[in-house]
């Protein structure tokens, strides 16, 4: 079904918008393929869909090719509320297209890496939760900057944007409470934008995932590639692999497997485990009763600032590995026996917020205020 | 496995990080293989002319037209071809260094997958040649590989730092 109607300078089309009772639901499964999704919650109980695309500059043509390229179903079988789309390629909920007749070239810099700063700062809670929070993408000014279209001379001019063809994407998800949730993505850009207490498993690989705070023991959240941004972490699993950022403002009751993947969290809470291969982490602060934090790593580089809230104690185990911290470096080689030794302790034993790191072959920097990475 | 001393020295003076005129250094090696390749262009666009002109002799409804590459692919195929030049190079001194076979295999698979997800991506922008944020996966996944090659080597340097001090009580 497809409705049509003229919205500001553009065309609007319907492409799903339906709504189910959840009464008769145990659970819904959600497979996104190229899609940007806002989820919210739902105030009556129901499930509600809600998909339309706006076109600007675009041909009747054109706007009917991109319509026939997305496959929208829904069908509920055994309780079970399973929902597809895929075909819509939009990683955002704007998206820009150029079509011009000579090409066009782009005037960046394409070797733009991200530059290291040798000293990083402390960063609250706080600071996590603004940056989550935020929500921007490329404007169109943004997006022109460096192109330039080329004529038939081989001539460069700015691009009017005028030929530039907008896509808005507007697909609102509203999520019953208590539902379980479960959900595949693929090359997608998902953003939850209230608190979810629902049991959730998420299967994400090359997608975009935005989350206030998720709170449940059974969630199991396994993301391959893209970005992972949340609020709060409480209870369950989570994988990443691949996933080069990861921002949580707060951890707490969570086992975290990660694997070539850059973590920084604003605050450890009570009872986080971590087991890593080959990823960088900071962790920034830890709350008042956080109790036990445990870490094993072979090939990582943790930066870790001490609690400031409460007394610890930190104990570590290395193999073929450094610790800095200030002017103080510690070294383990690796032994005959490839057994870990201890290599710190800090505070008293008793003390129930206990922070134990066994690692292997990694690097480990402590710091009060700032770390300095440069070595 | 037996390996020359000599070797794995010079293999480690040669692990640098990025110089910080990276930037300058590359544009300008940039643009001078983009000179290059308009020559190589030319070439191709001569024997096109020449094949083309011999099929009209054939067939008079027959007519296969030269098709123009975009500045946008060939940029992208400029940009491709150098990084994975330095990406081969920054492998071959990785595992010169790198005495744990288990790392190595670890990374080849990673390289594998980043190359599976390129060719995913070269897709896209075989089909969307304009559309720079899939330029900017590109790009960004050839500099991922290059990052994390050389990221792991400045960890295993600063690991092979070694000294004898065992252990700290504090």
């Amino acid at each position: 079904m497809l409705i049509t109607s003229a919205m500001g300078f553009g065309q609007v089309k319907e492409i799903f918008n339906k709504s189910y009772d959840a009464k008769d639901l145990k659970s819904l499964n959600l497979q996104f393929n190229g899609t940007y999704v806002e989820f919210s919650l739902s105030e009556d109980d129901k499930v509600h869909f809600d998909y339309t695309l706006e076109f600007e500059n675009y041909s009747k043509k054109e706007i009917e090719h991109k319509l026939s390229e997305i496959k929208t179903e829904a069908t509920i079988k055994d309780g079970v509320l399973e929902f597809k789309t895929s075909g819509s390629e939009a990683k955002n909920d704007v998206s820009y297209s150029l079509e011009t007749l000579y090409g066009i070239e782009f005037e960046g810099d394409f070797i733009n890496f991200k530059e290291k700063s040798n000293r990083e700062f402390r960063k609250s809670k706080q600071y996590f939760l603004a940056i989550n929070n935020s929500s921007r993408g490329k404007s169109l000014k943004e997006y022109l900057k460096n192109l330039r279209e080329v004529d038939k001379n081989g001539n460069k001019k700015k691009i009017n944007t005028k030929n530039v063809k907008i896509l808005r994407t507007k697909f609102s998800i509203k999520l019953p409470p208590e539902i379980m949730i479960r959900v595949m993505a693929e090359n997608s850009n998902l953003v939850f934008k209230n608190d979810i207490n629902n049991q959730l498993v998420v299967n994400a690989r090359t997608t975009q995932l935005k989350f206030q705070s998720i709170q449940n023991p059974f969630n199991i959240l396994d993301v391959v590639n893209g970005s992972f941004r949340a609020n709060f972490l409480e209870g369950g699993t989570y994988k990443f692999t691949h996933v080069d950022e990861v921002q949580v403002a707060q951890l707490k009751k969570v086992d975290v497997d990660t694997e070539f993947s850059n973590i920084k969290v604003g605050e450890i809470a009570e009872k986080v485990r971590i087991v890593d291969f080959n990823s960088k982490f900071w962790f920034h602060n830890f709350s008042q009763n956080f109790r036990e934090f445990q870490m094993s790593s072979d090939y990582s580089e943790i930066n870790l600032f001490f609690p400031e809230k409460s007394e610890y104690f930190i104990e570590t185990y290395g193999y073929n590995t450094v610790h800095y911290w200030a002017k103080l470096i510690t070294e383990i080689p690796p032994s005959r026996k490839k057994e870990h030794s201890k290599m710190m302790v800090i505070g008293d034993k008793e003390n129930p917020n206990k922070i134990k790191i066994h690692i292997t072959n990694g690097i480990v920097r402590f710091g009060e205020d700032f770390i300095d990475i440069g070595k | 496995m037996q390996q020359d001393i000599r070797e794995f020295f010079k293999a480690e003076e040669e692990l640098k990080t990025l110089p910080e005129n990276h930037r300058k250094d590359f544009l300008d090696k940039l643009n001078a293989q983009k000179d290059t390749k308009k020559v190589s262009y030319l070439w191709l666009k001569i024997a096109a002319v020449a094949i083309v002109a011999l099929t009209v002799g054939f067939s008079l409804f027959y007519n296969q037209p030269t098709e123009e590459i975009s500045p946008m692919i060939a940029q992208v195929e400029a940009v491709e071809d150098k990084y994975l030049k330095e990406i081969n190079t920054e492998w071959e001194n990785f595992i010169a260094i790198a005495n744990d076979e288990v790392l190595i295999a670890r990374f080849e698979k990673r390289l594998k997958a980043l190359d599976d997800d390129y060719q995913i991506i070269s897709e896209q922008f075989k089909n969307d040649s304009n559309n720079i944020l899939v330029v900017e996966d590109l790009v960004e996944n050839l500099q991922t590989r290059l990052q994390i090659l050389k990221d792991i080597q400045e960890h295993i340097k600063i690991l092979n730092q070694k000294s004898e001090q065992n252990e700290k009580s504090i």
